[in-house]
């Protein structure tokens, strides 16, 4: 009895210790995966919803199934007064911010994520409700590849179904 | 023997609750007059007492991080309502109130079909808000800013990220990084906290 009363005491003491800490976060640098396309492609292109004058985000993959080392310049849509590069980074004190980036290499052969917490374009003062179920065009400026106009819908994705649909 | 060992276990088992969701942080005896998304006046945290709380610190002009944590409060209040956890109400605060009116986090939710039933988004003045998220910790500092044509600035703020866990006294027990939340964890924290 002695040795079981022991052996609960020692196990509710494991127990209070064990106490999880998960406030840890780092932002995500994007990916860079093998070719799998011999075009520049934008794929898995989504917009997030949000209301007239906020602002929301795109997000994409660009595929780079090219010879040519590119770069993504800018972005052009009608739906906003203001389209910028953005990337998400992480601050002090775990503090989460967001600034403009002037160009995003896209090397031959690779495909750069844009996601979540991390590079993405915004959308900046939304001329009308953008929402879920519609879909938007928008053209991306490439240093070496020209121009590419997509077609993206709008959803309310979660983190978990964004990293899902970012398998390759 | 018998008799020490089990009164020695018993108080191990309160320290461990004790050690699993301790007292972080609180806002003491202060109160701050916000108002809700319909414009009715919250005194907070008074208003939280007797129930437990998520609160989480967000702005609507985030096109990432807030929306992140604004989806994982929704997916927390459907585990909530599919688990029968309903001693908990959630709160999401605007550290932009200038920008987010009540106005404002009405058209947020509704864009993105919030069930407001046991969520409120607030807001208030900027001096109330800003006291009120420094004195637990919560940092939103402007950063990048776009200028229009119009002159008028948009600005982005660096900001904490975070989802927390308050007492019915309104003392914060736990606090989650709101973008990353872990909705399991959160859910298993919920059916063991009822203090």
């Amino acid at each position: 009895m002695k040795k079981l009363l022991l052996t609960l005491l020692a196990i509710t003491v494991i127990t209070a210790c064990s106490t999880e800490k998960k406030e840890e976060v780092k932002t995500e640098a994007p990916v860079v995966v093998e070719k799998t396309s011999t075009n520049l492609e934008i794929v898995n292109g989504w917009i997030r919803p949000s209301s007239k004058g906020t602002n929301t985000a795109f997000f994409f993959d660009a595929v780079n199934g090219t010879d040519l080392d590119d770069t993504l310049l800018t972005v052009e849509s009608d739906i906003a007064e203001v389209v910028q590069v953005h990337e998400t980074y992480q601050a002090d004190k775990g503090m989460m911010g967001m600034r403009e980036v002037k160009g995003v290499a896209i090397p031959k052969g690779t495909t750069v994520n844009f996601k979540p917490r991390g590079l993405h374009i915004m959308l900046i003062k939304l001329k009308h409700d953008v929402k879920t179920g519609e879909e938007y065009k928008l053209k991306l400026n490439f240093a070496k590849n020209g121009s590419l106009e997509i077609t993206a819908p709008v959803k309310d994705m979660l983190m978990k179904q964004t990293m899902g649909e970012h398998k390759h | 023997m018998k008799k020490i060992l089990i009164p020695i276990a018993l108080i191990f088992t309160f320290i461990s609750c004790q050690e699993k969701f301790p007292i972080l942080d609180s806002w003491g005896s202060k109160n701050y007059n916000l108002v809700n998304q319909d414009g009715d006046k919250v005194i907070f945290p008074h208003a939280l007492k007797g129930k437990v709380s998520l609160v989480t610190y967000i702005f609507t002009n985030c096109p990432d991080i807030c929306p992140l944590t604004t989806n994982n409060m929704r997916l927390i209040q459907e585990r909530m309502k599919k688990e029968g956890i309903n001693h908990v109400d959630l709160y999401s605060i605007s550290f932009d109130p200038e920008v987010d009116t009540p106005p404002v986090l009405k058209k947020f939710a509704e864009m993105r079909d919030l069930n407001l039933s046991n969520w409120q988004f607030l807001t208030g003045d900027k001096k109330e808000i800003d006291d009120l998220i420094h004195q637990i910790g919560v940092f939103a500092v402007k950063g990048d800013s776009t200028v229009f044509e119009d002159g008028k600035t948009i600005y982005y703020y660096v900001h904490t990220d975070r989802i927390s866990l308050v007492d019915k006294e309104g003392k914060i027990r736990k606090n989650y990084p709101g973008s990353t939340t872990n909705i399991d964890e959160v859910i298993n924290d919920l059916k063991d906290f009822n203090e």
